[in-house]
């Protein structure tokens, strides 16, 4: 319980920061996906359970709050944060290099496949999904030393209890 | 923990299914429906604490760029400039409700041109995805907004409202790639859709083909049949047309003239007032498509 609460609080934080702070700073109209991070944060801390579990729920408070098409959020940060937990297991190093580089990589491609499931709805173009992930990428990396390891050692510190029952 | 692989998989599959019916559903729902429900609970309960955080955030903001520059110095040094930038900070507020005031000023000037009803608001807090532009206001139901109602500023339209809790709402603003408006060119009356393009312009599909469209034609919204969404609201330029696509439409580029990134006061078109006086329950019908 105690779990489920810290990790809803930090959904809760990062959506106001997302929508409040980081929502003045649009560059080139995009912004850095603070919730990506806590995905990833969370998901290499615990697994790809509790990674998909987490992705699916922050997504899914994301998409309500930041209007249409709800779901694609949801969608996408559940398959990173299972591939996030997934590639754990090979991450040895524990090289903050390596931790930044995994970051940028997994909010690339959560960037690009949100982007691709946009445009297969026709609500996004090509060549703005194409820049903006990079641009996404390189924010992201300004933002891991901040929030990564807060995040992550929170969601190990409440890791001997699950995130969901089954 | 314990993840076994299997079961892994089979929570990763019921999520992704989850995540593609939500879509689905979302897509194919008419205003009411369990995704509308739920995104007005979410604004509803998110509506309050983004506006607190904002109010937090914004001085915050402006301190940050101040803090960096005083880094490095020595103490008194410091302390003097910290006194100046706090000045300065004060100097600031000062500033932005000047500008605000104006801000309000002009977007009262814009509701009065169409003759329109309106309910002054505040944005609280931005989208917080790259794909997405949407702002949340600080008025609801509460204060008489709907769903589908025309959202103003001093320079123009900026947007529709999606989704309705009691003291907040969600606007939708017309540079979403998924908003689409009914508009019109001012000079030739031509009606057409004007489809949002990210941060790339508006791009403006006239229903007619064959349409003369010129390079810095003004573009007006539409009003629709027993809406309530004004006409006549400037929403942009023209200014690019392009060759004609599949021999079919031609591509139309609009400059807004609001600058939606930097929307801070805005007006919820709540009633077109002249004659008749519209029934109270008639906010609800007409404009529809995402």
């Amino acid at each position: 319980m105690r779990r489920v609460l810290a990790l809803a609080a930090v959904i809760v934080v990062a959506v106001l920061l997302e929508s409040t702070l980081l929502g003045r700073m649009r560059l080139g109209g995009v912004q850095p996906d603070l919730l990506v991070l806590t995905v990833v944060a969370v998901a290499m801390a615990s697994g790809p359970t509790s990674g998909a579990v987490f992705g699916f729920w922050a997504g899914l408070v994301a998409d309500l709050l930041f209007a249409p098409p709800v779901g694609v959020s949801a969608l996408v940060y559940t398959a990173v944060g299972y591939a996030t937990g997934l590639v754990r297991v090979y991450v040895v190093s524990l090289s903050a290099w390596v931790h930044l580089a995994l970051a940028g990589a997994a909010s690339l491609v959560s960037v690009w496949a949100a982007g691709l499931v946009l445009r297969v709805l026709d609500l996004s173009s090509w060549s703005f999904v194409a820049r903006s992930g990079p641009l996404v990428a390189l924010g992201i990396l300004l933002l891991t030393p901040f929030v990564y390891p807060v995040v992550r050692l929170l969601a190990e510190r409440v890791h001997s209890e699950k995130l969901y029952r089954w | 923990m314990h993840d076994h692989p299997r079961r892994a998989r089979i929570i990763l599959a019921v999520l992704l299914l989850a995540s593609v019916t939500v879509i689905t559903v979302a897509f194919r729902e008419s205003a009411g429906g369990p995704v509308d429900r739920l995104q007005r609970v979410a604004v509803g309960l998110f509506g309050p604490l983004q506006q607190g955080v904002s109010a937090v955030v914004r001085p915050v903001g402006g301190f940050f760029g101040a803090l960096t520059q005083v880094g490095g110095l020595r103490g008194d040094n410091r302390r003097l400039k910290a006194e100046v930038d706090r000045l300065r900070a004060q100097e600031r507020t000062y500033q932005d409700l000047l500008t605000e005031n104006d801000q309000l000023r002009g977007t009262l000037n814009m509701a009065r041109r169409c003759g329109c009803r309106t309910v002054g608001a505040t944005v609280v807090a931005r989208s917080g995805s790259s794909f997405q532009w949407s702002v949340t206001i600080d008025a609801g139901s509460r204060q008489g907004i709907a769903p589908d109602m025309a959202v103003v500023d001093a320079q123009g339209l900026v947007g529709r409202v999606v989704a309705v809790a009691g003291g907040y709402s969600t606007v939708l603003l017309i540079v979403d790639p998924g908003s689409g408006v009914a508009a019109s060119l001012a000079r030739t009356r031509t009606a057409g859709l004007l489809r949002g393009g990210g941060s790339g312009p508006l791009g403006f599909e006239p229903v007619q083909a064959g349409t003369q469209v010129k390079v810095g034609d003004a573009v007006v919204s539409q009003g629709y049949q027993g809406g309530i969404f004004p006409q006549g609201i400037p929403i942009g330029v023209v200014e690019r047309v392009g060759p004609t696509a599949g021999g079919l439409v031609q591509t139309v580029a609009v400059r807004p003239y609001a600058d939606v990134a930097t929307l801070d006061v805005v007006a919820v078109v709540v009633g077109r007032p002249p004659v008749p006086p519209p029934p109270a329950g008639s906010a609800r019908t007409g404009a529809g498509g995402r």
